[in-house]
């Protein structure tokens, strides 16, 4: 089961990866013989079995109470940032849905 | 024209509104605005390796607050999905978003008083979801400047389904929704502070052959966040369309970004449009069963609508639409027009009291009512004043201004100041007579006919009282004190 080319381009596009054609041909290998693994949970019989979205299926709800909790990491988060501008992280511009002006 | 029918609008919104809780969705950050950037972070919104979300409970229910605001069917069962695209401004790496299982299902709203007819919106879907961080594009820099402290705030989404019919309908039925948003208490829904975004889909289409469809292909507008944009937008949209069709050029599916400055559309550019978001169930997170007594019990916390309420002001107390509308909007003067009406005040007096004063204040200096030590009571008694013609409408302006500054009440300052107006004949008859006598050339040109000479009679008389005389009234004497003088002579 192997994966064309042109999927694993499609697939190393969404997860914003540049592979060059060596790493892209070693990914298509690696990947098709996962797909060949996970190939064995075709034969499982599942007529009979209902869909389950969680291995923790449960009727207990799990929720917290909307209770503010200061992490008090902000200034350890910037100070990490690879690159920053006053309180901001700064990255390389990219396009997105956001507004584009200038600050 | 050829015989074939016309094209028309059709639009469909997807709207996001930032759920009123004090802390995010999945961590016990501060989901407040206007913290300094970066302020509100923490390993789960963050993204760090080895963090676990936990569900916030009041998202939960106010997503469920949400839902039955839009008339939806709550789902007993639902879960959390990943929806996976790689930005910055999204750490993980993917959104918690519902995919499969929704919130909740269907819904409609329903607008009234639009083009002068109703018109019903469809709700597809209502879910919830994480905000992603704040990216501001610096073109100086070439740069982007994230800041995360809106990452993981709650939002509710709702999508409806493509029943819009013009740029207008899109604006009323947003207008709407934010009022039933603000009335169950869902949202504050404040624009400024991003409380409500908007992407827009939208299509000429007009009937083909049997019951079907055809159309231009979709424009989809993503992130407007105002109204005043989505409704130019569409307007710009609506145009580009046309012309197209009229050029016969052929207009491709795509995802558009709105520029507020040059009032147009543009394309987004073609790849990061190739979204495919490979959503899969959130493993970090539990399905959640909604109880059937929760949900019924926060519907029931979900106080009267704005279409229900508005009915309601114009049924039983024939009121207006448009002061019906006007009250409505604001749940607060709505509240407190209804206490006054219990108080005993007119309906009618007292609306168009608080469209004009009390809404005029609060305009005007941002006050909220619940700011002001003033009470429906203090009202519906002043008013009762005014419609027994003891004080004039400027006194009553005037106590009324000294109320909402000091919360002294009212009555007791027209009491007290004797400010109560001079209503009883006898005391005018009296001050009449004099102003008559005072006033002889006045009195003889009124006599022969010239009507403006009462004005300045009047005057006469509210001078003598300093203002406190009923104006009517004194008009009425002075005609009656001068006909029969007339008739004596
Ligand atoms: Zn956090």
């Amino acid at each position: 089961m192997r994966m064309s080319p042109e999927e694993v381009e499609a697939v190393a596009d969404l997860a914003r990866m540049n592979l060059d054609p060596g790493q892209l041909e070693r990914m298509r290998s690696d990947l098709g013989e996962i797909l060949e693994s996970m190939k064995a949970l075709d034969d499982a019989d599942v007529a009979d079995v209902k869909p389950l979205f969680n291995p923790a299926e449960t009727d207990a709800n799990v929720t917290r109470r909307d209770e503010v909790v200061e992490s008090g990491i902000a200034e350890q988060f910037l100070a990490s940032a690879p690159k920053r501008e006053g309180d901001f992280v700064v990255v390389p511009r990219f396009v997105g849905d956001e507004e584009e002006k200038d600050a | 024209m050829t015989g074939s029918p016309e094209y028309r609008p059709m639009i469909g919104l997807e709207i996001h509104v930032a759920l009123a809780t004090r802390s995010k969705m999945f961590c016990g950050c501060s989901a407040e605005f206007g913290a300094p950037p970066n302020t509100n972070v923490c390993p789960v919104c963050l993204g760090l390796p080895g963090s676990l979300p936990a569900i916030n409970a009041r998202a939960l229910e106010l997503g469920i607050m949400c839902a039955r605001a839009v008339g939806g069917q709550v789902q007993a069962r639902m879960h959390f999905e990943r929806k996976n695209y790689h930005y910055p401004d999204l750490p993980k790496g993917y959104q918690i978003s519902q995919y499969a299982v929704p919130l909740a299902i269907g819904g409609e709203v329903v607008l009234d008083d639009v083009e002068d007819a109703e018109r019903r919106v469809r709700i597809r879907r209502v879910h919830l979801e994480e905000d992603a961080g704040k990216s501001t594009h610096s073109a100086e820099t070439g740069h982007t400047l994230l800041d995360f402290n809106r990452c993981g705030v709650p939002l509710a989404e709702i999508v409806t389904e493509p029943d819009m019919r013009s740029p207008g309908e899109a604006r009323a039925f947003l207008e709407e929704l934010r009022a039933l948003l603000r009335v169950a208490g869902v949202s504050e829904v404040r624009m400024e502070a991003g409380e409500l975004r908007c992407d827009v889909n939208f299509n000429l289409v007009r009937s083909a052959a049997g019951d079907g469809l055809e159309g231009t292909e979709i424009s989809e507008v993503k992130n407007l966040n105002s109204f005043r944009s989505v409704q130019r937008a569409l307007e710009y949209e609506v145009s580009r369309h046309r012309e197209a069709i009229r050029g016969g050029e052929p207009l491709v599916h795509e995802t558009r970004h709105w520029d507020e400055e040059r009032g147009i559309t543009y394309a987004a550019r073609s790849k990061e449009e190739a979204h495919d978001y490979r959503y899969f169930p959130e493993p970090d997170l539990p399905p959640i069963s909604v109880d059937p007594d929760l949900a019924q019990y926060l519907a029931a916390q979900v106080p009267e609508l704005p279409r229900a309420r508005r009915r309601r002001f114009r049924n039983e107390f024939d009121l207006g639409s448009y002061d019906a509308r006007a009250l409505v909007s604001e749940a607060e003067l709505a509240d407190f027009f209804e206490e006054a009406v219990a108080e005993g005040a007119d309906p009618k007096d007292a609306a168009n009291w608080i469209l004009g004063e009390v809404r005029g204040h609060l305009n005007a200096t941002g006050d909220s009512l619940a700011d002001l030590p003033v009470t429906p009571r203090m009202l519906a008694a002043l008013l009762s004043l005014v419609a027994a013609g003891e004080i004039s409408g400027t006194m009553a302006k005037d106590v009324w201004s000294e109320a909402v500054e000091t919360g002294r009440d009212p009555v007791s300052s027209v009491e007290e100041s004797g400010l109560r107006q001079i209503s009883d004949e006898e005391t005018l008859d009296a001050l009449v007579e004099e102003v008559i006598e005072e006033n002889p050339d006045a009195a003889e040109e009124f006599t022969a006919g010239k009507e403006k000479a009462l004005g300045f009679l009047v005057g006469q008389v509210m001078k003598k009282t300093r203002g406190q005389a009923n104006p009517q009234l004194a008009n009425e004497r002075l005609r009656k004190a001068l006909r029969n003088g007339s008739d004596h002579r």
